[in-house]
C-alpha cells in the first residue's frame, strides 16, 4: 500500500494557487458589490432628478420668459425654485434627495442674450454618498 | 520503505495551470462585459444629457435654423457644435449658442436625418474625424424608429455621456427620402457606387469589397509609369490593380508539377524578377494572401468557388487575378455570375467584362479541377477555359496598393488616376 501523502512543495503550490484564485474572486466580488451599490444610488438620483427636471421645465414654460436667480433661489414667473439642505423646492413642492445622498454644493444661474430672446437656466448640484464611488455632479442647462 | 520524492510532472502542472487560467479568463471576460454594459447604461441617454440636448433642440427650433437643407448624400450630418463653439458654417452665428452649449460641457453635437440608418451607413463606410470612435459606437448602438419629417441630434459630452433625441418641429422637414450613402473614399477621391452600367460596384459575395465592372469602367491608374487598371477596392481601402498590357507569354509552371504556392515557376518569376522591374511607387505595394485554391470548371456556385479558392493561399506581392475575380468584374451577374452561366452565355458575357478586352489567352491564378490545369481568359467561343500548366499564355500581373495613397485624375483612359 502506498501511504505517501502530499509533499511540502505540493502543499505549498496548491495553497499558493488557491490563494491567488481566492484573492482574485474576492476582488471581483468586491468590485461587483461596489458597482451594484453605486448603480443603485445613481438610479435613485436619476429618478429623483428626472422629476425635478420635468418640474423646472414646466415652470419655465409657464413663466413667460422671466426668471431671476441667486446661487440658491430662483424666481420664475413669480414662482420659486430653491435648493436648501438636502431638498429642492419647486413652487412649494419639496423633493428630498434619496437616502444616504446629500447635496454637497449647488448653483443656479440664468443668462440671456442682449435682446432677451434666448435665455437659459443652469441648475447644478454636487451630490455625495458613501455608496457612490465618487461625487455625482448633476447639472442641466434649460433653454427658455 | 523507499521514500518517493516525486513532485508534480510538467504535464500535470501545465494541465492545472491551463485550467486555472481558463477559469480566470472566463471570469474576467464576464466581469468585463458586466462593467461595460453598466457604464453604457449610465453613460447613454441619462436624464441630464437628454435635458441638455433637448435645450439645444429647442434653441435651434426657436431660432429657425433649418439644418436639413445642409444634409447631403456625401455628408449626411451637420455639425452643430464642436471644439467649444457652434458651427458658423452651418449658419449658427449667434454667440448665445456658444454660451448655452458651453454651459453643458458638450464636446460634439451633430444634426442628421431622423432615419439613423443613413448616418450609421456613413460612419461604417467612411473615415471622418468629426465623429470620433466613441460617438460612432454610441450611434451604432442606437435603435429607434424613423420619425417622419423630423431630424435627430446626437451629442457627446465632456463627462463621457452621450445622448440623442428626435427634433420636434416641422421646420426640419426632410423633403426627400434620405439618400443612400452611394460613394466611397479611395485615396482621398470620392468614387460613386454604380447600380447600372460601367463603374464601381459593391460586391455581393465578400463584405467591404468593391469591383470595377462593365465593358470599359473608369478604372485606369498610372503605376510605375505604366497603365494599370483597378480591379477592386478592398476592406481597409487597399486597391487591387492589374497591368493593362501583357508582360509576355509564359508557362504557368514550366516544371509542370507545382501548384501556385509550392511555388509555380510563374509565381517565382513575378516575385523575384518582375518585381524588380517596378521602380516607381514600389513602396506602395503591400503583401497579400493570394487565393490559390481550385476553381471548379463549369461550376454554378460563385460563393462556393470563392471559398474553394481561398482554401489555399500564398503570401506574396505580385500575383494574378483569381477566376472568381474575373467573374465578378462582369456587370451582368444574372447571365454571367458563375462559370456555368458564362458557358451558356459566352457571347453576351464577353460584352460586359473589361477584363476580356485586356488581351487574349491570359492566365488567372486559379486551377480548374486539379493542380495542373490553370484557367485562362480568352475571347473565343468561351470567355474562359483551362489548359496545361506548361502551355504558354499571356501574363497580366496583379498587385495590391496600400490604402495610404492619394489619387489625382478621374480614372478615365485620358486622365487616369495618378498616385500623389
Amino acid at each position: 500500500m502506498n501511504n505517501k501523502g502530499f509533499t511540502v512543495i505540493e502543499l505549498l503550490a496548491s495553497f499558493a494557487l488557491t490563494m491567488v484564485i481566492t484573492v482574485f474572486l474576492f476582488e471581483v466580488l468586491i468590485e461587483v458589490k461596489d458597482t451594484f451599490a453605486d448603480t443603485s444610488v445613481k438610479t435613485a438620483i436619476q429618478q429623483k432628478s428626472s422629476i425635478i427636471s420635468k418640474n423646472i421645465k414646466t415652470l419655465l414654460l409657464d413663466s413667460g420668459g422671466t426668471a431671476t436667480c441667486s446661487t440658491s433661489t430662483c424666481t420664475i414667473g413669480g414662482k420659486t425654485l430653491q435648493i436648501s439642505g438636502n431638498t429642492v423646492t419647486i413652487n412649494g413642492q419639496k423633493f428630498a434627495m434619496p437616502d444616504t445622498v446629500s447635496i454637497k454644493n449647488h448653483n443656479i444661474e440664468t443668462s440671456c442674450d442682449s435682446s432677451n430672446t434666448n435665455c437659459y437656466l443652469y441648475f447644478q448640484m454636487t451630490l455625495t454618498s458613501g455608496n457612490l464611488k465618487k461625487d455625482y455632479d448633476y447639472d442641466v442647462t434649460y433653454y427658455y | 520503505m523507499k521514500k518517493d520524492n516525486r513532485g508534480f510532472l510538467l504535464a500535470e502542472s501545465l494541465v492545472v495551470s491551463t485550467f486555472v487560467l481558463t477559469v480566470l479568463i472566463l471570469l474576467y471576460i464576464q466581469f468585463s462585459n458586466l462593467t461595460t454594459n453598466y457604464k453604457n447604461s449610465y453613460n447613454y441617454n441619462n436624464v441630464e444629457s437628454l435635458y441638455d440636448l433637448s435645450s439645444v433642440a429647442n434653441y435651434l427650433q426657436a431660432n429657425n435654423y433649418n439644418l436639413s437643407t445642409q444634409l447631403t448624400s456625401s455628408k449626411p450630418y451637420v455639425i452643430v457644435y464642436k471644439n467649444g463653439s457652434c458651427n458658423m458654417d452651418a449658419g449658427i452665428i449667434d454667440s448665445f449658442c456658444d454660451n448655452l452649449i458651453n454651459k453643458m460641457d458638450a464636446k460634439t453635437i451633430i444634426y442628421t436625418y431622423s432615419d439613423i440608418s443613413v448616418i450609421k451607413k456613413y460612419i461604417s463606410t467612411k473615415e471622418d474625424n468629426n465623429i470620433n470612435q466613441k460617438l460612432r459606437d454610441f450611434i451604432m448602438k442606437v435603435e429607434t424608429n424613423v420619425v417622419q419629417n423630423k431630424g435627430r441630434l446626437f451629442a457627446e459630452f465632456d463627462n463621457g455621456t452621450y445622448a440623442t433625441i428626435a427634433m420636434d418641429n416641422q421646420i426640419y422637414y426632410v423633403e426627400e427620402t434620405p439618400p443612400e450613402v452611394n460613394s466611397i473614399l479611395v485615396g482621398g477621391k470620392e468614387i460613386e457606387i454604380a447600380e447600372t452600367g460601367d463603374g464601381l460596384y459593391k460586391d455581393t459575395s465578400e463584405t467591404d469589397r468593391y469591383f470595377y465592372k462593365g465593358k470599359n469602367p473608369n478604372n485606369y491608374i498610372t503605376f510605375n509609369n505604366e497603365t494599370w487598371r483597378i480591379v477592386s477596392i478592398n476592406q481597409g481601402g487597399s486597391l487591387q490593380i492589374i497591368k493593362n498590357e501583357s508582360i509576355g507569354n509564359m508557362a504557368w509552371d514550366s516544371i509542370k508539377t507545382r501548384s501556385w504556392d509550392t511555388p509555380a515557376s510563374l509565381n517565382t518569376y513575378l516575385n523575384s524578377e518582375y518585381i524588380n522591374e517596378i521602380s516607381v511607387n514600389a513602396d506602395k505595394i503591400i503583401s497579400h494572401n493570394w487565393p490559390a485554391g481550385i476553381a471548379e470548371f463549369n461550376n454554378n456556385d460563385l460563393y462556393a468557388q470563392i471559398n474553394s479558392e481561398k482554401s489555399v493561399t500564398f503570401d506574396g506581392k505580385i500575383g494574378l487575378i483569381t477566376a472568381s475575380e474575373y467573374i465578378r468584374t462582369n456587370n451582368n451577374l444574372n447571365q454571367c455570375g458563375s462559370f456555368s452561366l458564362i458557358n451558356n452565355n459566352a457571347t453576351t458575357c464577353l460584352q460586359t467584362n473589361w477584363l476580356n478586352d485586356l488581351g487574349n489567352y491570359w492566365w488567372t491564378i486559379s486551377n480548374a479541377n486539379n493542380s495542373f490545369s490553370p484557367i485562362y481568359v480568352y475571347n473565343g467561343g468561351l470567355a474562359y477555359d483551362y489548359d496545361n500548366v506548361g502551355s504558354s499564355r499571356n501574363v497580366f500581373p496583379s498587385l495590391y496598393l496600400t490604402a495610404d495613397i492619394t489619387l489625382t485624375g478621374d480614372g478615365t483612359k485620358d486622365n487616369p488616376y495618378k498616385i500623389g
